[in-house]
């Protein structure tokens, strides 16, 4: 799987998976993101834009990566998911259970408000 | 199981990578069956699911193994039979966790029970396990 980093702002990781999010893909995609989360200053952006398909150990690291953000009092947050993402996390009753922004500048608007 | 179901037989080895075949085959089918998309999407996971767990505990991460998957097409539903020749699973263990219970996995098995109308185990076979899902036919998941 691919996986695009961009900082919009210092210290705001975006973190960009690509393609299919399941027990093949998840491996590679748990060692950026907590890489990422690790680097990041002020908070990180997980863009689902370009996620086709996710399973339930897609959202275990999706979980993962809000823990590790908590551990270091770092804003966390979902944004652009496609219907495949919404059902799983609908699925799973998770939908309020993480922080979701529409967008990736209004992600990054609640990150700089709350840092 | 039914005389009159169409019936369609996929293999995949039990690598991960495989996976996403499923998606192809059942998306494809589905939606030319006229099956929503929203329930062409959560079928396939449900399908997905059970093969990761085949993968993961009938074959302990093996990946030399096969997983037959037989797709029955009857009047009243669609029937997805999941055959492994792995471990056979302990059945008072798999319960799908509490979902207040936060925490990464234990998800796979929710899923399917709450996406398919059944979900059953044969252990009784000689090798391995064959489990049985079943999805009625409704408004948005309709006949073929």
């Amino acid at each position: 799987m691919h996986v695009a980093i961009e900082s919009p702002q210092p210290g705001i990781t975006v973190v960009r998976p690509q393609g299919t999010l399941d027990m093949n893909s998840v491996p590679a995609f748990h060692h950026v993101l907590e890489a990422e989360v690790q680097r990041a200053g002020r908070g990180v952006i997980v863009a689902l834009a370009e996620v086709t398909f996710m399973d339930s150990s897609g959202i275990a690291v999706l979980i993962e990566g809000l823990r590790w953000s908590r551990g270091r009092a770092l804003p966390y947050v979902l944004t652009q998911l496609t219907p495949a993402v919404q059902m799983v996390l609908e699925l799973a009753r998770l939908e309020h259970f993480f922080t979701i922004a529409e967008s990736v500048e209004d992600a990054v608007a609640r990150i700089a408000q709350a840092s | 199981m039914d005389a009159a179901a169409d019936r369609l037989t996929l293999s995949i080895p039990s690598h991960p990578r495989y996976l996403c075949v499923l998606q192809g085959f059942f998306g494809n089918l589905l939606a030319s069956l006229g099956v929503s998309s929203y329930e062409v999407m959560r079928v396939a996971l449900a399908v997905h699911e059970a093969c990761a767990n085949v993968i993961a505990h009938s074959y302990q991460g093996d990946t030399g193994q096969r997983i037959d998957l037989t797709v029955l097409l009857t009047p009243e539903a669609l029937v997805v039979e999941i055959r492994d020749y792995g471990l056979k699973p302990d059945l008072a263990a798999i319960q799908p966790r509490a979902l207040q219970d936060v925490r990464p996995g234990g998800l796979g098995t929710y899923f399917m029970r709450s996406i398919m109308d059944s979900v059953t185990y044969d252990v009784s076979l000689d090798t391995g396990t064959l489990l049985r899902m079943t999805k009625r036919w409704s408004m948005s998941c309709t006949s073929p």
